[in-house]
């Protein structure tokens, strides 16, 4: 398992350089066009990721950030989570910006390689903003009702944080 | 609703920071927010210029329209309701570019493969289970590489930036094919009450 997830990304990569050297496509060139779409990219975020680590600084000085993980630790332990990871369990379906915050708070503070650095990491990986996601596409064709899809997906993202506590 | 999560929080911290005397800690706490934001862009600049750069030879290469393709089988078993073929291959191109992590190039395709099945429930009430369980796989998350984490542990000095990558997968999968099962069912059991109320009214 550790050896095919080594492998995994650096296997990725020569197999698309092979491919698109056998085309024998421009690979500098197209990078530097991705690269400058990244660029712009992490400059449109900054703003977003702003507003809201300002108000996860200040949900986090003025206590309320410990007093919501201490209320959520028996329901985590029963679970077999790292309580800690509990306010991001809860903001990740809301905001993408703001569960991306509390991540890098924990990973700074516990380190990557901890547990709940492992854990806070699987669940950012592996899930979604829930909320976000089907506003933006209802929004989209006017359309009011989202039926049963909430649920569907809220139950989804709750296997996968179990799940995500299995693994380390 | 990103307006009342934002403002609901900070109004909470502040009517917290006054019972618990703690408002002076409140300007430093935000500003400090904000310079942990700073330095969050720098740490994940690297790999979007990384990751996206490779990203656009991959799309070079036509990867994501061959990967619709290999989708089209899977696509006639969970989308059986949907008819036209422009429709579908709206929906396979969103989940390739979802899949291998194209968040813009995702999002028009899912809107106009929303578009065109609100087209189609005129004519077919049942399309709109369709859109109901397109909704639940986009809101699952299908993206298999995480580059934004892996990017993220690297900046942030981890001796394995790739430790989450199999379980982030597995996570990933699970919560789809739960999301997947349950709208399954629920789809099942309102078609089943609603000919059930139609039988009871003849």
């Amino acid at each position: 398992m550790q050896v095919l997830q080594i492998l995994l990304i650096p296997l990725l990569l020569l197999w698309l350089l092979v491919a698109a050297a056998w085309k024998r496509m421009p690979v500098y060139d197209l990078f530097l066009i991705g690269s400058k779409e990244g660029l712009q990219v992490a400059l449109r975020v900054l703003p977003n990721l702003a507003a809201m680590m300002v108000a996860i600084g200040m949900f986090r000085v003025s206590g309320c950030l410990d007093a919501l993980t201490d209320l959520c630790t028996p329901v985590f332990q029963g679970l077999g989570l790292p309580p800690e990871i509990a306010p991001l369990a809860m903001m990740r379906p809301l905001s993408g910006s703001a569960s991306l915050g509390m991540v890098e708070a924990l990973i700074t503070r516990y380190g990557p390689d901890s547990r709940v650095g492992l854990v806070a990491c699987t669940v950012m990986g592996s899930s979604e903003t829930i909320f976000y996601t089907i506003c933006v596409y209802l929004g989209a064709i006017k359309h009011k009702r989202s039926g049963y899809a909430i649920p569907c997906a809220l139950l989804g993202a709750l296997a996968a944080l179990v799940l995500a506590g299995v693994f380390f | 609703m990103l307006q009342a999560i934002w403002g609901g929080m900070i109004l909470i911290s502040i009517i917290f920071a006054l019972v618990t005397g703690r408002t002076g800690q409140l300007l430093p706490g935000a500003l400090a927010g904000a310079a942990d934001a700073v330095s969050l862009t720098v740490k994940l600049l690297a790999g979007y210029l990384f990751f996206c750069g490779m990203i656009e030879i991959m799309k070079a290469l036509c990867v994501p329209q061959k990967l619709s393709k290999a989708m089209n089988p899977l696509l006639r078993l969970l989308f059986p309701s949907i008819q036209r073929s422009e429709t579908k291959e709206a929906i396979v191109l969103n989940f390739s570019a979802n899949l291998l992590g194209l968040g813009n190039a995702a999002t028009p395709m899912g809107i106009a493969a929303m578009e065109r099945m609100e087209e189609e429930r005129q004519e077919n009430r049942v399309v709109l289970h369709g859109m109901y369980l397109f909704l639940v796989i986009n809101a699952t998350s299908l993206q298999l590489l995480p580059t934004t984490v892996i990017a993220l542990r690297a900046a942030s000095g981890s001796a394995q930036p790739e430790a989450i990558l199999l379980p982030t997968l597995a996570c990933t999968t699970l919560s789809t094919l739960v999301g997947v099962g349950c709208a399954f069912f629920c789809s099942r059991s309102r078609r089943a009450s609603r000919t059930c109320r139609t039988a009871l009214k003849e």
